[in-house]
């Protein structure tokens, strides 16, 4: 092609389109990548609750603990594997876990014994409710940064109903069982939708 | 805003990777051998076409050895973001000026 050359309308048509595919294909393949972590965490918002609901309470928080450790590894693993990198992503999650680590590490120092002032009694709902909240301003913040709704209705929408479990369902059952109902089973069909359609339109964004 | 047709993102491999690129956000890039599976070409045939648009300073290449192996990510430049909006601005100028003419 000369530097001159002008498209005819029909060359700039299947340009357009040819472009738009190529689009639209690494769309996908983003979104796909979004399922991917949203089903994993979908899997241990759901099997924690039924450790902590079904497994004898000497197993039960050990089990829970090696699920969240190996989800955050797997989080990792996945991050290192993707086709795309997301910096933002890794920035932001690096941000989040040092601020969540040192707030629980804070919690710890202030509930010890060298300070009988703020000495608190944290007990497994508490704990799980601080843990999956915390995790949804992460989504929020992420959703915001990178206009995703399915983010941000998922940060708003989970942190809600958490809120709600803990104020609301006293029943320890009801907690739990509501826990996985509304945290878990939503991100493991938010992750299932990620993986599974095609977006909804050529400028859908997942 | 002004449109420019490039000639150099108008080759239709150049312009399937740059339209790859600039659809992520600014500060995502991408996997080579992802890119090639997804433009179903050959490691030298997109290595050819991604050296033109480096070296227009459309997009950079980060190389990273970890072991053995070597991974190269892409990311689009401002310029490069700039460039691919205004060609395909400039098609789409194309396009609407056929409408205008029937």
């Amino acid at each position: 092609m000369t530097p001159n050359h002008r498209p005819t309308p029909e060359e700039a048509r299947g340009a357009l389109a040819m472009a738009d595919s190529s689009a639209q294909q690494v769309r996908i393949t983003h979104r796909r990548d979004i399922g991917t972590y949203l089903l994993l965490w979908g899997t241990i918002y759901c099997l924690v609750p039924l450790c902590i609901l079904f497994c004898p309470p000497q197993h039960a928080v050990w089990l829970a603990n090696t699920l969240v450790l190996g989800g955050v590894l797997a989080t990792v693993l996945c991050w290192t594997r993707t086709p795309i990198r997301s910096h933002l992503g890794f920035q932001l999650g690096a941000f989040w876990w040092i601020t969540a680590s040192f707030a629980i590490v804070w919690l710890i120092i202030l509930g010890g014994e060298n300070f009988p002032r703020f000495q608190l009694k944290v007990e497994g709902r508490q704990t799980w409710a601080f843990g999956i909240t915390v995790a949804m301003q992460l989504y929020l913040l992420m959703g915001i940064l990178a206009h995703s709704r399915m983010l941000i209705v998922l940060g708003i929408g989970v942190t809600a109903f958490t809120l709600a479990a803990f104020f609301v369902a006293w029943e320890w059952t009801m907690f739990w069982t509501w826990m996985i109902l509304f945290s878990g089973i939503p991100l493991l069909l938010s992750g299932l939708t990620c993986k599974l359609s095609l977006p909804a339109s050529s400028t859908a964004r997942a | 805003m002004s449109s420019t047709f490039d000639p150099l993102i108008h080759q239709a491999v150049r312009l399937r990777v740059m339209a790859t690129l600039c659809t992520l956000p600014p500060d995502d890039s991408i996997d080579f051998v992802y890119l090639k599976k997804l433009l179903h070409l050959t490691d030298g045939n997109l290595g050819s076409h991604l050296e033109k648009l480096e070296q227009a300073g459309y997009l950079q290449v980060q190389r990273l050895h970890a072991g053995r192996n070597a991974k190269s990510l892409l990311q689009a430049t401002t310029s490069g973001r700039a460039a691919y909006e205004n060609h395909r601005r400039a098609l789409l100028d194309i396009l609407e000026s056929e409408g205008d003419s029937e």
